[in-house]
């Protein structure tokens, strides 16, 4: 009975108070917006790969273990052990994909350069259970050069024409499209774009005449190869079934290595375990050698959602102070209601229908915002966020949470606040607040200083680190190198493209690599024997034009850079890492095995110094690296283009691609650039966390300025009576800083630990980063209690400056 | 509402009295030092009578008003309302002896600004617990009687000084009271005003509600039936009016 009316009163006061009930929406408004858009950051990120039907029973098998000295922690396992799981009664279903390298996909005269092209078993949606737009999802992909499409890539190559039965081709191969799917969602952890039939490999391979290879390729259980998925069923305990698999593959598997192993090398040192890690987990929780896609990491989650609560209780906390900091418009009311019947009960609940009415209010004003911020939130900061209360009915119930949660917050302290006060007291005007009500404003004080500390060493700490690898030496020069995608397509007149080139007066040289930094690298297993030791281990192999070694400026610390002058093409070139790992004391001359085949040993000829190949957030591993020669692939074409290059140099190398390629797109960006993609996510997640932050800590200088305001307005009596005794303002101003110093200092020492344990664990992530810079703790210190202080000297000045008459009559 | 365990059994012949004050002392302390606003106040009110407490500021009788309408404790002494003691009840007790027993008349009227007359009138019905339509009828028969039935949608903001008072009667009426408690009532009121809202407590006074009205002006005072003067927490004269 009494909710109407106490709505109604509520309505009338906001609209009564105008610019104070503005300020009030308006700042709930703000805190709801961004509290929403964190939160819905944090949604996605924690609803990847949900959206398969029974997706909790989803899993992806890992490969763990040891192969001579080097440690394998791979998203990727060997095509035989989807095989033999498929058997197990534990076991629905088994898919198995393998993701093609960038080629060039063409439909008549439509060609894209497509990377994400994915070979797959049959019974691919049977896991990953995609709606079909045409075909069927049982059968489409049975036979081989088979296909099925993304819708968005059917509309790219076909518009609005029916693609079934059509033809692609790729790599000389011709694909027929039996079926349109879906597009994977945007919070999966690996996209594709083309599904072509996994038995489509095995022609591949035939056509290049290796039927050898072709069994080996399908039964190496040494040759992580591919990404396996099982769907158990739901009643599995995937721990124990995790065991048993690894127990039992061990009859399959230990045969073989001892016959790899050719006898020569203890069985003992290969250990390689299969663990199944739910696909749910992946992208937070996952950062293996080979990932599909660059995956988040929780700490960001963390970070998200104490940023969410942190901007929503800020914005309680100055809903709390701006309400309560004008109670005193309030009391006549309050005495009244309870000389005309009103109990405490009636009071707190007016009070906190007043605030759920406000924050309800907020609420909406907050989703018009969110609504109108969405899509440049989205834009700027490359997210798919969406966002719709009428879809989705768990988003209501949990925004009515929200607003329910934040009229309590917000309305509690003010409805207990009114309901204890006595009517005697109000309505004689004895009314005083207590100092426990100072105490609490002192403590509120003291936490939102110590958050802001916090907030500004977090994210100095972070972008610290960002500028660190942005400025960090990599080991080589990426300066003005172009990188031509799909080199292969001018692999067999690479020589005569490189000549073209390098006529050109814009071009200083040109070479050749079969991998670059983010790429995943084709590792080959080398046994070094040194007497009567032996040392069997994996090592990237990047294979390389003679001049990719000058182009680079690779630092050589021994021997020569490979050249075909000097009949390299059995040379290789270690990186420090791997000598050091192989232990070789005098690496010229000695050679390395490759692993199983005595016939192919390279002759090292020299070292370089260690260089970043992969991103900084892995250590640098051994390296081999080996002359490209003969039928040898590679991926890249580098052009180093003179300083002064311009669109005539480009336009030459285009035009000299085009005429050593048959019409493969020319596809190029410059290698300083490829690599900043590198770091895109650290750098995206970063702003979005700074963003954030820097919003959080504005709210929350706000708050401080909004209660330090109350405080000097409630001591306005003291220091009108002290100014009466004739106190100078320097006294006033020293007097006040007293005591509001201590809780300032103890907000700042409250935030030293916290901030160092969040920027060591983000640092953490990175192989190489930075040390904590400990001037950031001071700086941050000064800054909020520089700001802090300011506002007190501020108002306690203007104070001060008044006569002492006004402080009198306020009270 | 009222617990009745609280209810005075030996009271004997004060059962009839709407309000029985006995030794009635209320002091505080402030900076150490003892202030005695009200000493041994005796003072019996019977239902029906129209009382004045006359006297200066600081003579105690917004004490015994604040006392009489339950939103103070007495120090010593005993307090006896409508036959309940009331000296020693929680808080929660008086509020609901309060809210249907005793309406207040203030000084400066007391209305909410951000409720019509109407609402005003009909706010203690509401904590009261009364359903829509019984709060209907009852506010609506308050402003007939009152000749204010016209002013029923009208604001604090937008009435007179003796309307907005008209309206507070009201309120303080509405929940039929046994004891009206008037602080005051024409201070904020031009001398037409305050004879006007004399003229009102009078008749209402007449229609058997027992009311009593602290005031410093004697001539208001002697409008009541009875004057009870008061200096410096005593009582110092009682003047009894015989009506015609």
């Amino acid at each position: 009975m009494m909710l109407k009316h106490h709505i109604k009163v509520a309505l009338r006061n906001i609209k009564k108070q105008g610019i104070y009930s503005l300020l009030n929406v308006t700042g709930l408004s703000i805190g709801v917006t961004l509290s929403l858009l964190v939160l819905l950051l944090v949604k996605q990120e924690l609803n990847y790969d949900t959206t398969f039907s029974n997706s909790s029973s989803i899993y992806r098998y890992t490969t763990k273990g040891i192969l001579s000295a080097n440690l394998i922690n791979n998203a990727t396992s060997p095509m035989p052990l989807g095989e033999f799981v498929k058997d197990f009664k534990e076991v629905n279903s088994v898919v198995r994909f393998i993701p093609g390298a960038n080629n060039v996909v063409a439909y008549d005269d439509i060609k894209f350069n497509e990377d994400k092209f994915r070979f797959v078993d049959p019974n691919f949606f049977e896991i990953f259970d995609l709606e079909m737009v045409s075909g069927e999802s049982d059968s489409a992909l049975l036979e081989a050069n088979t296909l099925v499409l993304s819708e968005s890539t059917a509309n790219k190559y076909f518009g609005n024409a029916d693609p079934m039965g059509k033809k692609l081709v790729r790599s000389n191969i011709e694909y027929t499209i039996t079926g349109v799917c879906k597009d994977m969602p945007s919070a999966t952890h690996f996209k594709f774009s083309f599904l072509a039939s996994i038995a489509t490999i095995d022609k591949i391979l035939l056509q290049k005449g290796d039927s050898t290879y072709v069994k080996n390729w399908k039964t190496d259980w040494l040759y992580l190869n591919c990404y396996t998925y099982v769907k158990l069923n739901p009643k599995v305990n995937p721990k124990i079934f995790e065991q048993v698999v690894n127990e039992d593959k061990n009859r399959l598997l230990l045969p073989q290595i001892e016959k790899t192993l050719n006898s020569e090398m203890s069985v003992d040192s290969v250990n390689l375990d299969f663990f199944l890690q739910p696909i749910e987990d992946i992208h937070l929780h996952s950062q293996l050698s080979g990932e599909l896609e660059v995956n988040s990491k929780s700490i960001y989650i963390n970070l998200f959602v104490f940023i969410a609560i942190f901007i929503l209780l800020t914005t309680c906390v100055n809903f709390i102070n701006l309400t309560t900091a004008k109670a005193r418009r309030r009391f006549k009311e309050v005495g009244l209601r309870q000389m005309i019947g009103a109990s405490r009960r009636n009071l707190a609940f007016q009070f906190l229908t007043e605030a759920v009415v406000y924050s309800f209010g907020a609420t909406f004003f907050g989703l018009v915002l969110l609504e109108l911020l969405l899509p440049f939130f989205n834009f700027f900061f490359d997210l798919q966020l969406e966002f719709s209360l009428i879809t989705g009915w768990i988003d209501f119930f949990w925004i009515l949470l929200l607003v329910l949660s934040v009229g309590i917050i917000a309305g509690g302290f003010p409805a207990f606040f009114f309901a204890g006060l006595k009517p005697k007291q109000i309505l004689q005007g004895e009314y005083k607040m207590k100092d426990t009500g100072l105490v609490v404003r002192g403590i509120l004080v003291c936490s939102q200083v110590a958050v802001s500390v916090f907030l500004l060493i977090v994210v100095s700490g972070m972008w610290w680190q960002i500028q660190f690898i942005g400025n960090h030496d990599p080991g080589f020069n990426s300066d003005n190198i172009m990188v031509i995608e799909r080199g292969s397509a001018v692999s067999k007149n690479f020589d005569s493209f490189k000549a073209e080139l390098l006529r050109h007066e814009g071009i200083e040289s040109v070479s050749a690599c079969s991998s670059l930094p983010g790429d995943d690298y084709f590792q080959g297993t080398f046994k070094l024997k040194n007497g009567s030791n032996e040392k069997v281990m994996v090592l990237p192999l990047i294979n390389v034009d003679e001049d990719y070694f000058t182009m680079l400026d690779l630092t050589l610390k021994t021997g020569r850079f490979l050249s075909h002058q000097a009949g390299d093409s059995l040379g290789v070139i270690l990186n420090t890492r791997a000598i050091e790992e192989f232990k070789i004391k005098k690496p010229l001359g000695q050679k390395i095995e490759v692993f199983g085949s005595k016939d192919w040993a390279l002759n090292i000829s020299g070292v370089v110094k260690d260089f970043h190949y992969e991103p900084y957030n892995t250590k640098i591993k051994p390296l081999a690296l080996i002359l490209l020669s003969g039928k040898m692939r590679f991926e890249y074409v580098l052009v180093k283009l003179n300083p002064d290059y311009n669109i005539e140099t480009i336009n030459a190398i285009n035009d000299s691609w085009s005429n050593h390629t048959e019409s493969s797109p020319f596809v190029w960006e410059m290698l300083d650039k490829r690599i900043e993609k590198l770091y895109d996510e650290d750098i995206r997640i970063a702003k979005i966390i700074s963003v954030f932050a820097i919003l959080a800590l504005f709210m929350t200088i706000m708050g401080i300025i909004a209660l330090a305001a109350f405080l000097i307005e409630y001591k306005s009596r003291n220091i009108g009576i002290i100014k009466i005794l004739g106190a100078s303002r320097q006294t006033i101003i020293l007097q006040v800083f007293s005591d509001f110093s201590i809780y300032i200092i103890v907000g700042v020492i409250l935030a030293m630990i916290p901030s160092y344990i969040v920027l060591t664990a983000w640092i953490e992530n990175y192989a190489y980063s930075s040390f904590i810079n400990i001037m950031l703790f001071p700086l941050a210190a000064l800054i909020v209690a520089g700001l802090a202080f300011a506002s007190v000297f501020y108002q306690t000045y203007r104070m001060a400056s008044d006569g002492p008459i006004e402080q009198w009559q306020f009270t | 509402m009222y617990d009745n365990e609280h209810k005075c059994s030996n009271i004997g012949q004060n059962e009839k009295k709407m309000i029985h004050t006995r030794n009635l002392t209320k002091q505080y302390r402030s900076g150490g030092i003892e202030h005695t606003i009200l000493q041994n106040v005796n003072i019996d009110i019977e239902a029906g009578e129209f009382v004045s407490l006359l006297g200066p500021s600081g003579s105690g009788k917004s004490s015994l008003i604040n006392m009489f309408g339950l939103i103070d404790v007495p120090s010593s002494g005993n307090l006896i309302l409508m036959g309940h003691d009331v000296t020693h009840l929680k808080e929660r007790q008086r509020v609901n002896l309060r809210r249907g027993s005793i309406g207040f008349i203030f000084q400066d009227f007391g209305l909410i600004e951000e409720l019509n007359a109407f609402e005003n009138l009909e706010l203690p019905l509401q904590y009261l617990k009364y359903s829509k339509k019984i709060r209907f009828n009852k506010v609506n028969a308050i402003l007939e009687r009152l000749n204010i039935a016209h002013l029923r949608s009208f604001y604090p903001k937008q009435l007179t000084s003796a309307q907005k008072q008209l309206i507070g009667i009201g309120r303080a009426l509405v929940i039929e009271p046994d004891i009206i408690l008037a602080d005051e009532p024409t201070g904020c009121l031009n001398s037409t005003g305050g004879s006007s809202i004399m003229q009102t407590l009078n008749s209402i006074n007449e229609s058997g509600s027992t009311i009593v009205m602290a005031t410093h002006s004697a001539n208001e005072a002697e409008k009541a039936q009875r004057t009870i003067q008061l200096f410096d927490g005593h009582i110092i004269t009682e003047n009894i009016k015989q009506r015609l």
